[in-house]
Parts: structure tokens; C-alpha cells; sequence
């Protein structure tokens, strides 16, 4: 479903060029759950950040459902956005003016009319499949951090997207509330989803199918996980 | 929920910078409105005070003779070529043009030589009531005259002639009483004896008959040149001089007056727009998150440059009709304050606060333009400033 050959991305500030991804290459299939892990500098959020389409490879390709997304136009890359790809972060990036149920209706907001009765129950429903029943009208400043991530993941799922990415879903949580979320996303993957994690930590990475190793801007190791 | 949701939520979350930027904008637009009808009202104020000090057209016979002194005419040439305009047709044509909203006075006049104690001195026939409107600044001592006898003699009339407060005049067939005595007026008014204009007519035998008038017209929002051709064609049989230098010296000084306003107003102006430029700026600078999200749910551009646009309008369009009401009430308070309330005409136009908000909205958005496109053009990784 996703094909990335041969990625090559350099970043250069005040004259001084840093090459972090050197010809990486990574497959991700429907419904498959994809670990990265590594050290910090090893590149793999730029890796995510390139699978997901919020950052453009200087070099490779990347196939997405036969699509070659290097040569794609802006409005293009944002009909994937807003179509097919889901992302969740480490600070969860949940406007704090809008309520739990408002924050998951984000996506459908990009329009002049307004969103309907049908859409908001969909909401509430997600927020219900995450474990938020009953807190849907609550602003994030009013949510655990578990909570808030619970938002975030709502928030990528209503879209109905083929592949949920997620730069440290963990990375701000304590570990059960870690745990939860990890369980969660194995819960989602496990109805089809595909899952693309970044995360430092070798004990959620388990969690994948395919555990990918990133060192010094290449892939080190793919591990098949059979458990 | 819809695109707009967002701008209204944020200028609602940060009530006290939207309540800055609002206040500062509106104090700009109110500002704006508030000078304008002041100057405007003022202007016109102006105008009519100034216009007190003297006429600024002049009607009198076609003649062959150019040789003019007393105001277009010659004493000398009164003698041998004196031509005369009907009183009454003359007054009422005037009265009658297209502009005649813009004529404050009309101030007939017949001259006449008479010989007092052997000496020659002009008899000047008035209407009083116009007259004072257009010399405001004749000072009598003694009195007014009250009846139609009653006469006010120049200050050195009086002087070369003797006279004073009582003294009997012969004018023709009548006797004139001199009520008063001009105080030095430092024109030709001080050398001449005025005369109620229908007395002086039946004392000489000319009834109905004047030598000239002297109109003062209001031309804030008129050329002169207009009245004048339209008076020239309701008196085809009279040549019409209009002061120009006098209306032109008016004008200038009111459009003066609206030029400093607009000056003054567009500084203001101009000063609110760059605080909401950098207010908007230092929004999207804070927001990067907010962006870098929207652009990963696949928010356009396009849809982003929408949103922090109309924030801008938002601000805009508030201030506009805020500042409009604040303008509109502040003027008239400002009048009151000037004790010019009397003479304001500022009157609510439904029509002027669209025109307003319409105005204030599209700057308002162009101010934020740089903002909104900066934000526009982020992309989403740029916004998360970390990688």
C-alpha cells in the first residue's frame, strides 16, 4: 500500500548541511502495524514525517496506493491529507478553545457549511470507542494526558484513514496510561488499520508487526514480529 | 461548525487582545469620522460667518462704462449714465435659480447725490435687515433705524457733514432723521448716508429701481461659476461680477481644514493597521501548532489564509461600526463642546456606516495579508519546529 525506496533527505541551516536519511526503504501493507525505532538522530520522525506526507524527500520515491506522491500537486497532497493518512503526536496538538467532540470534527470544519447531525454523532461515537463517553464536551485543559491522546486518536480516526501514523503516541505519558494507548492502537490495527509508530522505547515497538531499526540515517535491522 | 468556527472561537479565546485591537482600530475610525464631521460642520460654520463679511457676487446693468468705486459703481458715471434694475423682478429671479438653496442673501441697493449744507454726499437706499446680514461688522451709535425715515450716517459723513443723532435730512421730497452713526468701518461705507431703500425709491421718484444687489452664496458644495450662469440667464440684461478670489480664499480654507482631517486621519489610520499587521503576525508566529495541524488534516493554503483573514475582518468590521457610532455621537458631543451644536446638521446615514465598515473590513484584511499568507505558506513540518 505504501512503498518508500530509496529516501535521501538533508537538512542545512546557517551553512551547515546535515544529511539524515540516506536511501531508506520501507514497505507498509494493509492493515499491517509498523514499528520504527532508534536513537534520537538516527532519523526516523524525518522518516514518518516523509511517509505521512508533512515533509517532502529531497530524493527516492514513495507509492501510495500505486500513487507516485513525489510528483503529486499540493492539492493532491492534501486530498491524501484530508483522505487517506492519519496523524498523531507526542503533544497530541489539540486546539484548546474547542471541546473533545470539536477537536474530532476538526477535519470536517475546512468547509463554509456547517457540519451536520449525522457527523456529530460519528463523533461521539469515536469518542465512545476511544473510552470517552461522557467527557465530549470537555475542553483538553480539562483531560488527563491519557485523555488527551485518547482525543488525538479520534481525532485521526473519523477520517476513516487506510494508515494512522504516530510520532510517539507515548512519549508524554506515564507507562500505563503508555500501555493504554499502545493497546488501543493494537485494538485499531486489529479492525484493519494500518499502523505506522515512531517510538524510542524497544517495549512498545513489540506491539508491530514489523519492527524497523533506524541508525545514523539508514535502516540497521527489519525484524517480523510473529506474537 | 465551519470554517469560520476557528477565527471566532480564537478572537473569543484571547478576549483581551481582540478588545486591544478592536479599541485601538475603532479609536482610529472614530478618529476618522468624528474630525471629518467636525471639519465638515465647521467648514460649513465657517463659511457662513465668512460669508457675513461681504458679498460675493454682484448684479448690476450691462453698461458701457468700466469705471466702478463704490461697490461696481462710480458717482461720477451715476450722473450722466445711470442704468437701473427692477427692485422687486430683479430679487425674485435670483431667488428663483436651480443653486438658490446655496443664496443666503440678497441686498438690493439704489445710490443717490444729494447735497447737504452745499456739499455732495451719496445716499445709499438698503434693505437694513439684508444689509447687517452681509456687514456684520457695522457698529452704530446711537441707534438702528426704526422706521422708514430713518438714516445712518458714515463715520466721516458725519464728521464733514456735522451730523449727528436727531438731525434732519431733505432727500427729495422727504425729510430723513439721522437714527445713527457708523463707527469707522475702514471702507467706503464711512464716506455715505444708508437709507431704507422703498423710502428712499418714493423720496426720489424711482420707484422699484435699484443700481445693483449684491448677493452672498454659500459654495461649500457648489463652483460659483454655477450660480452665475444660472443668474445670467434669469437676467439677461445685467452683468455679473463674482468675487472669486473671495470664494476661492473661502474654499481654500475649508479644504485646508479637510486636508489636515484627512492627513491626520489617515496617519491614525495607517498606525492601527500596522498594530493589527503585528498583532497578526505574533498570532500566527504563536499558532505554528494550530497550523501545522490544520495543514496535516489537509487544510489548504488556501483554507488557512481564509481563517486568519477573517480574524482581520472580524476586527475590521466591529471597529468599523463601533468607530462609526463613536464618531457620529462623538461629533455631536464635540459641537456641543465648540458651541457649534446649534449650527450641526450631523445626521445618522445608514449608507456611510456601510460604506464604513465595508472600508474598514477590506484594510483590515489587507493589513493581515502578510500574516495570512506567511501562515499560509507553512508547511506543516515548519510549524511543528521540531523534526
Amino acid at each position: 500500500m505504501l512503498n518508500l525506496k530509496d529516501i535521501h533527505k538533508t537538512y542545512t541551516a546557517d551553512g551547515v548541511s546535515a544529511k539524515v536519511l540516506k536511501g531508506v526503504s520501507i514497505d507498509v501493507s494493509e492493515g499491517e502495524f509498523v514499528s520504527i525505532v532508534g536513537k534520537s538522530g538516527s532519523g526516523k520522525s524525518t522518516m514518518m514525517n516523509i511517509m505521512s506526507t508533512l515533509l517532502e524527500p529531497d530524493d527516492g520515491s514513495i507509492l501510495f496506493k500505486g500513487r507516485e506522491l513525489t510528483k503529486a500537486s499540493s492539492a493532491e497532497i492534501n486530498s491524501v491529507r484530508r483522505n487517506d493518512i492519519s496523524v498523531i503526536f507526542q503533544a497530541y496538538h489539540l486546539f484548546p478553545y474547542l471541546t473533545a467532540t470539536e477537536n474530532v470534527l476538526l477535519p470536517f470544519m475546512q468547509g463554509f457549511a456547517p457540519i451536520g447531525k449525522a457527523l456529530r454523532e460519528e463523533a461521539f461515537e469515536v469518542l465512545s470507542r476511544v473510552g470517552l463517553s461522557g467527557k465530549e464536551n470537555r475542553l483538553p485543559g480539562k483531560l488527563s494526558g491519557g485523555e488527551q491522546q485518547r482525543v488525538a486518536i479520534a481525532r485521526a480516526l473519523i477520517k476513516k484513514p487506510a494508515v494512522l501514523f504516530a510520532d510517539e503516541p507515548t512519549g508524554s505519558l506515564d507507562s500505563k496510561t503508555g500501555n493504554a494507548i499502545i493497546d488501543l492502537l493494537k485494538e485499531l490495527n486489529a479492525t484493519g488499520l494500518a499502523v505506522v509508530m515512531v517510538t524510542h522505547s524497544p517495549e512498545y515497538a513489540k506491539a508491530g508487526h514489523t519492527i524497523v531499526s533506524m541508525e545514523d540515517g539508514l535502516v540497521s535491522g527489519i525484524e517480523k514480529n510473529a506474537g | 461548525m465551519n470554517i469560520f468556527t476557528l477565527p471566532f472561537r480564537n478572537l473569543r479565546r484571547k478576549l483581551l487582545r481582540t478588545g486591544i485591537l478592536v479599541a485601538v482600530f475603532t479609536l482610529g475610525i472614530l478618529s476618522v469620522v468624528l474630525l471629518y464631521n467636525v471639519s465638515r460642520t465647521i467648514g460649513h460654520s465657517l463659511e457662513e460667518k465668512m460669508t457675513a463679511f461681504g458679498a460675493n457676487v454682484v448684479i448690476y446693468p450691462k453698461t458701457e462704462s468700466l469705471k466702478i468705486s463704490y461697490g461696481g459703481f462710480s458717482m461720477g458715471n451715476l450722473a450722466y449714465q445711470v442704468k437701473y434694475l427692477p427692485e422687486k423682478e430683479t430679487v425674485s429671479a435670483i431667488h428663483s435659480i436651480e443653486l438658490n438653496k446655496n443664496i443666503s442673501t440678497v441686498a438690493p441697493k439704489l445710490l443717490e447725490l444729494i447735497h447737504y449744507k452745499n456739499k455732495p454726499v451719496a445716499v445709499i437706499g438698503v434693505i437694513f435687515a439684508q444689509e447687517m446680514r452681509i456687514k456684520s461688522y457695522w457698529s452704530v451709535m446711537g441707534g438702528k433705524p426704526d422706521k422708514a425715515d430713518g438714516v445712518i450716517a458714515g463715520s466721516r459723513a458725519a464728521e464733514h457733514l456735522g451730523l449727528k443723532t436727531g438731525d434732519i435730512i431733505p432727500i427729495g421730497e422727504k425729510q430723513f432723521v439721522v437714527s445713527g452713526v457708523l463707527k469707522p468701518t475702514g471702507t467706503e461705507d464711512d464716506n455715505s448716508i444708508f437709507a431704507d431703500l422703498h423710502s428712499l425709491q418714493a423720496a426720489v421718484n424711482k420707484p422699484n429701481l435699484i443700481n445693483y444687489a449684491d448677493v452672498a452664496a454659500l459654495c461649500a458644495g457648489c463652483p460659483i461659476e454655477d450660480i452665475v450662469h444660472q443668474i445670467s440667464k434669469k437676467l439677461p440684461n445685467t452683468e455679473i461680477n463674482a468675487m472669486q478670489n473671495i470664494v476661492k480664499q473661502r474654499m481654500a480654507t475649508i479644504q485646508t481644514v479637510q486636508h489636515l482631517v484627512l492627513g491626520l486621519g489617515g496617519v491614525i489610520l495607517l498606525t492601527a493597521c500596522f498594530m493589527l499587521a503585528m498583532f497578526m503576525l505574533a498570532s500566527v508566529n504563536e499558532r505554528r501548532n494550530e497550523i501545522g495541524i490544520l495543514r496535516a488534516l489537509g487544510y489548504s493554503g488556501g483554507k488557512i489564509f481564509i481563517i486568519f483573514s477573517f480574524e482581520s475582518l472580524i476586527i475590521g468590521a466591529l471597529s468599523g461600526i463601533l468607530g462609526y457610532a463613536g464618531g457620529y455621537l462623538g461629533s455631536g458631543e464635540l459641537l456641543k463642546i465648540l458651541s457649534l451644536g446649534e449650527n450641526a446638521h450631523i445626521t445618522f446615514n445608514w449608507l456611510h456606516l456601510l460604506v464604513t465598515v465595508a472600508a474598514v473590513s477590506v484594510l483590515s484584511v489587507c493589513a493581515s495579508a502578510f500574516p495570512a499568507l506567511k501562515a499560509a505558506q507553512m508547511r506543516p513540518t515548519d510549524a511543528f519546529s521540531r523534526i
